[in-house]
């Protein structure tokens, strides 16, 4: 992976394609479970500043993850501003239509719907729900969001702890309501 | 706010949607990180626009 970032950096628009393939869908789903009014255009807003500024990008394939969730996140937040300003849409809805997933996962989440998930992340603050869906859905280290979100790694791995508790008490207190 | 006994390894693995020997208490937490890890691994790429394929490929737009 590093040899083609290396290449699409040098101008290779079939090696930038290769990139876009393998990293474009977890950054729309990072967009979709943040709510993000276009997830696929905004997507395609993050690979175009990519392009842009390739010259900038220094490093290699981690680091190269890490600058474009970055840009990913910083995209999502002003979608979120302008969002704010406008009238609720449609467009935070179709977790499940978007997931390329397979008979084998589709079995192992029959119990789950991305609606349950999406609820049981509004009850994490702002802060948590950064963290994990940087941690999880694009598979940052600790490091790479503290760096990300301008905090300290103990900072990150708090927030990341208080939302793990927080989604066990959401889980619990649901269980016992239910049973 | 409720505090669990989690290490820094635990959290990463709960995180990578890995079951903790031993924590059948935290379970339904793991399957949800595992349905996000799921959700993002197996999100098909959208398709490129024609702006970005323009922009890739040094045409003016013009």
């Amino acid at each position: 992976m590093v040899h083609v970032i290396a290449e699409a950096k040098a101008g290779c628009s079939l090696c930038f394609e290769y990139l876009y393939r393998q990293l474009a869908g977890q950054v729309a789903s990072y967009l979709r479970w943040h709510r993000a009014s276009d997830p696929d255009g905004l997507t395609n807003d993050v690979f175009a500043q990519v392009h842009r500024s390739f010259d900038r990008f220094q490093g290699d394939e981690a680091g190269f993850r890490s600058w474009l969730f970055t840009i990913a996140h910083h995209r999502m937040i002003d979608d979120r501003r302008r969002s704010s300003r406008q009238p609720p849409t449609r467009g935070d809805a179709g977790v499940e239509e978007s997931l390329g997933w397979g008979d084998v996962e589709e079995d192992a989440f029959a119990d789950m719907s991305g609606d349950q998930v999406r609820d049981l992340l509004a009850v994490l603050s702002p802060d948590q729900r950064d963290v994990v869906l940087l941690r999880i859905v694009a598979d940052l280290s600790v490091e790479e969001v503290a760096e990300l979100l301008h905090k300290r790694e103990g900072a990150i791995k708090a927030l990341q702890h208080r939302a793990l508790a927080s989604l066990r008490r959401h889980l619990d207190r649901t269980a016992a309501a239910a049973g | 706010m409720a505090w669990i006994e989690l290490t820094t390894v635990d959290a990463d693995d709960i995180l990578a949607g890995q079951p903790l020997p031993g924590r059948a208490d935290l379970g339904a937490v793991v399957e949800i990180a595992a349905f996000l890890r799921a959700s993002g691994a197996g999100e098909p790429a959208p398709p490129m626009s024609t702006g970005l394929l323009r922009q890739i490929a040094g045409w003016s737009g013009s």
